[in-house]
């Protein structure tokens, strides 16, 4: 449930994410004019769905299911299309004007169908899927979620744009990077976090309640305010290099800007041994490179250097098919064991 | 440090990824292909030692078990689910230690070990007996006492001492995950995450019509792709080489394409 005061991330219909806090009067920015008060979020379950209403949001039923299109038996195609942009009757200030006189969604939704010469023709999947499109325009919805791990990566890879001085990781390349730092319970994990606190959410999620992540600077870590964590200072130690004794980690996680040979150069030294290793970077060569160093170095084994692949797929009735775009690269990840060599008997 | 009786992975190369539970008492021995070597020779060295042959210049890496190398390790008593799948699906379960999770089918308990660390507690349920009582063992010996298994089809008996509404997460690899979908949101809490696994995009058409009544469903398949790194010197010249090289020095080396590709659904 929602409690006053937490940060919760929203899920648009329109497919994007937005973050917000659950506070009274607190207000989130909807369109560029439009700002929606989020009162209603506090005390829904995570996963309710709101409608926008007069500026402010409504707690509406699950949306999200599949339009169906009865099935008349009638076989349509798409021969007599004229592609010359003429096909809806309706203009930019015909809607303008029924917004300002206050029509509700649904009827835009029918006066365009209504002055679409093309709709009646479409097959039935294509008027499903145009009716969706428009649902999903004038009558938007939010869906409240639980800011996880996974809601934040997939929240910042969204925006990812925006943040041109980050490191902006894939979800899948946070899962396979927690995965292979071996992340758990009572874990000391060094971590050099340059994606603005994306790594960092992932792995404290994993080391709790007792493990703590090292970190060798004081942020920015943005992304854990979104959490809802309390007790940070206890979880995210910050570290520095001339400590004596110096600190020891049990895995050591780069998500860095800055150069992984230089940075293993200063941190393996403060991993115990058979602890894992893993870097991750947006293109190939810098860690090809540190893969060669780590092989010379004789200080490390199972060295791997690979990248992971996504697709998404819709998945409906006669209409599986691979997402019609995915995501090149998710970057690339260099991933270790520290070894040391027994003295020869 | 490793002691008599400790689990210790013994590594290689990424094709030879062994384990051992030590025996000193008992003169026991880890051999491969590479020489032998003698557990009394670990004992007493740190987890991430590397060890020499007693026989021969070659080399065994004893590192700390993680699930990882166990699934690497473990002997496969069914198509395991590979650590690639297992991690994306632990982060979309959104797993931690707070959480209560089922699975079906244990098979050879490569993910049950995934599981293991992130949750609070693991139930396995598995219909083959054989197969229950052997991951069961490995478990205990393994200390993953977070788990528990249960002998139990769970398409025909649903999840067996599991309350309505108690687990926070559900994984389901089964050849008919559908007809355990039922039970699985019997047992689901409002807002429970589940994923199946499924090789066949047949088994996600039905397995989605057994959803229906759920949110956010996504499907995805993920592959991983490994690269080689390796100084080549090239010679010039428009005629082909003289000499006939060897691509690779070793057959580690060779490039490896991972086919564990597998659709997942998640709700």
């Amino acid at each position: 449930m929602v409690d006053a005061g937490d940060e919760v991330v929203l899920w648009t219909s329109q497919g994007t994410y937005l973050f917000a806090e659950a506070k009274v009067g607190s207000t989130f920015r909807w369109t560029k004019r439009e700002r929606v008060r989020v009162d209603a979020l506090i005390g829904a379950p995570f996963g309710a769905t709101f409608e926008i209403r007069g500026g402010a949001l409504v707690r509406a039923a699950p949306r999200g299911a599949a339009t169906t299109v009865e099935d008349d038996g009638e076989r349509r195609d798409n021969r007599w299309l004229a592609d010359d942009n003429r096909a809806q009757r309706l203009d930019a200030d015909d809607l303008k004007r029924m917004r300002r006189d206050g029509a509700s969604g649904e009827a835009i939704i029918d006066a365009l169908v209504a002055g679409s010469d093309t709709f009646a023709h479409k097959t039935q999947f294509a008027q499903q899927k145009w009716l969706r499109r428009k649902q999903n325009k004038y009558l938007p919805w939010v869906r409240v979620l639980e800011p996880r791990a996974a809601t934040i990566a997939a929240a910042y890879f969204s925006r990812g744009n925006l943040l041109p001085h980050r490191v902006v990781l894939r979800p899948d390349t946070v899962a396979q990077l927690v995965a292979r730092a071996n992340a758990r319970d009572g874990a000391k994990i060094i971590t050099v976090d340059h994606s603005g606190g994306v790594a960092l959410a992932a792995i404290l999620e994993r080391i709790e309640p007792s493990g703590k992540a090292l970190v060798p600077h004081r942020g920015p870590f943005e992304a854990l305010r979104r959490c809802n964590l309390t007790d940070l200072d206890r979880r995210v130690v910050c570290f520095s290099l001339d400590e004596t004794p110096p600190p020891q980690g049990d895995s050591l996680v780069l998500v860095a800007k800055t150069d992984p040979i230089a940075n293993l150069d200063a941190l393996l030294p403060l991993l115990c041994p058979s602890a894992p290793i893993v870097v991750y970077s947006d293109t190939v060569e810098p860690l090809a490179a540190a893969y060669a160093h780590l092989q010379a170095s004789g200080l490390a084994t199972a060295i791997l250097l690979s990248e992971t692949w996504l697709r998404d797929f819709q998945v409906l009735p006669n209409r599986t098919h691979p997402t019609m775009s995915m995501s090149a690269t998710g970057g690339y990840l260099l991933s270790a064991t520290k070894i040391v060599v027994a003295d020869a008997a | 440090m490793m002691r008599s009786d400790d689990l210790v992975m013994l590594y290689s190369g990424p094709d030879q990824v062994d384990y051992a539970y030590l025996s000193p008492e008992t003169a026991g021995v880890y051999q491969n292909k590479h020489g032998s070597f003698q557990h009394r020779s670990l004992v007493g060295k740190a987890f991430g030692t590397r060890i020499r042959a007693s026989n021969s210049d070659g080399w065994v890496d004893a590192l700390a078990p993680t699930p990882e190398l166990w699934a690497s390790a473990v002997r496969h008593r069914t198509q395991i689910v590979h650590q690639l799948d297992a991690a994306v699906v632990c982060f979309e379960l959104g797993v931690r230690r707070s959480s209560v999770c089922a699975e079906a089918g244990t098979g050879s308990g490569a993910m049950t070990g995934a599981l293991s660390r992130s949750c609070g507690s693991v139930h396995t349920y598995e219909f083959n007996e054989a197969r229950a009582t052997a991951a069961q063992g490995e478990f205990e010996r393994n200390g993953l006492t977070n788990v528990t298994v249960r002998h139990c089809d769970v398409c025909e008996e649903g999840f067996r001492d599991l309350d309505v509404d108690s687990v926070d997460a559900v994984f389901l690899d089964l050849p008919e995950p559908w007809r355990a979908l039922p039970h699985a949101l019997r047992v689901a809490k409002p807002g429970a995450r589940i994923a199946t696994y499924s090789p066949c995009v047949e088994q996600v058409h039905r397995t989605r019509d057994a959803l229906s009544t759920c949110l956010d469903l996504r499907t995805l398949e993920v592959r991983q792709r490994d690269f080689v790194v390796k100084d080549v010197l090239l010679e010039t010249g428009l005629a082909p080489p003289a000499k006939r090289r060897k691509d690779y020095q070793n057959e580690d080396d060779a490039p490896r394409r991972y086919a564990n590709c597998a659709f997942l659904a998640w709700f």
